[in-house]
């Protein structure tokens, strides 16, 4: 017999669903020795995702028919993990992620912390249940700043509206714990 | 016959047929003894250069140099000649072999990554200077080139040995201030043979490689 929308509801009824605020940025330690913890700096992470992850295809064709075959993994845009966050009334935190960015590459001076991030430079991410209990936890491993996003204010038809900003991460790969 | 479905039950279940992915290699250059050699040999030209093994660049677990990035392995081919004959009326002229192509023409070469300490100005542009200065008759300046070809699951398939191995050419490169990739030099290398060893099916273990057959 086919599923039927008694199975779907004892199912969902059992499972329930995860929600779109069940997630926090625990932690981000990157090059330069910065780190954001996120009892504190990160409480301001507004929105982020949990990353993906893809077996490359390659084909391979024998009289006519082309056979799918699974190659190597990789790990979905992941040189630009983004995470947006509100801007702080006092700009502090946008100040560490340009500090961070600095660390990396200083143009004054051409220097900077630019080598291959390891495995202490991360990004920690949690899936929350509804008990607001950690059930699933991500490491970005060798994480790294890229962007820190411009804000955009308007002087003259502003609203008050609260401001965003978005700050963007390469990582090598995720583990998941 | 259904050509489709004994071509999918061959290459989803003979492991003979598995296809294996070409980023599985590592490559290995014995060279302990040769900073030694390099070294006695430019002194001749009064050079004193800093000469390093490539243990510097070598992961002591895999014995692959972490700083290699891609290994041309070289073809194998024999060179031939058409013979013909005058007044031969409606006859084809004949072809036969002259030789099999030798070593230096179809040459082995390494892309290095540069890095802060590199491979290439510290083992292979000394070791060219050196072999300026002595030639190939100093056999302390050949060394050994071995590139492994390793299966889904991690065993060694496929060995090749290169023997008397010597670098012709460490390319040179370009400095820019404008946006780069980080620099990669290709180094050349001549050798006197090799040798090609192949796991038997099944593929599981690795196989012996035969370094004593090289020596």
């Amino acid at each position: 017999m086919a599923t039927t929308i008694q199975t779907f509801f004892e199912q969902a009824k059992s499972r329930q669903f995860a929600r779109d605020f069940l997630f926090r940025v625990k932690q981000i330690n990157i090059a330069g020795g910065v780190s954001f913890n996120g009892e504190t700096d990160l409480v301001y992470a507004k929105t982020a995702a949990l990353p993906g992850r893809a077996i490359e295809n390659k084909t391979v064709s024998y009289v006519g028919q082309t056979f799918n075959v699974p190659g190597k993994s990789t790990y979905n845009a992941s040189e630009s993990y983004s995470i947006e966050f509100y801007h702080e009334a006092d700009i502090s935190l946008r100040k560490q992620f340009e500090k961070a960015s600095r660390a990396v590459f200083d143009n004054v001076t051409s220097t900077g912390d630019y080598r291959m991030p390891g495995t202490e430079s991360k990004i920690t991410l949690s899936v929350l249940n509804s008990q607001l209990e950690e059930i699933d936890t991500i490491e970005l491993v060798g994480a790294s700043i890229r962007d820190v996003g411009e804000v955009s204010y308007t002087i003259a038809e502003g609203t008050g509206e609260i401001l965003t900003f978005t700050v963007t991460f390469a990582y090598h790969f995720y583990n998941r714990f | 016959m259904n050509l489709t479905n004994s071509f999918l039950d061959k290459f989803s279940n003979d492991r003979n047929f598995s296809l294996p992915l070409p980023f599985h290699w590592t490559v290995t250059i014995e060279d302990n003894n040769l900073p030694s050699a390099i070294k006695a040999a430019i002194s001749k030209i009064n050079l004193n250069l800093t000469v390093t093994s490539s243990d510097d660049w070598t992961d002591k677990l895999s014995d692959n140099i972490f700083v290699a990035q891609e290994v041309q392995i070289p073809a194998e081919s024999i060179e031939m000649t058409s013979i013909a004959q005058e007044n031969r009326g409606g006859f084809m002229p004949g072809y036969g072999v002259t030789q099999r192509t030798d070593f230096l023409s179809r040459n082995i070469s390494i892309n290095f990554l540069e890095t802060e300490k590199d491979i290439e100005t510290e083992l292979f542009r000394p070791w060219i200077i050196a072999l300026g200065v002595d030639g190939l008759l100093n056999q302390k300046l050949k060394s050994i080139i071995t590139v492994k070809q390793y299966t889904r699951d991690g065993s060694v398939r496929k060995v090749y040995a290169f023997k008397g191995v010597f670098p012709t050419n460490a390319e040179g490169y370009t400095l820019t201030y404008g946006d780069q990739d980080f620099l990669i030099k290709t180094v050349t290398f001549g050798y006197t043979n090799y040798t090609v060893t192949t796991q038997t099916s099944p593929y599981v273990g690795d196989i012996n490689i035969p370094t004593t057959n090289l020596a």
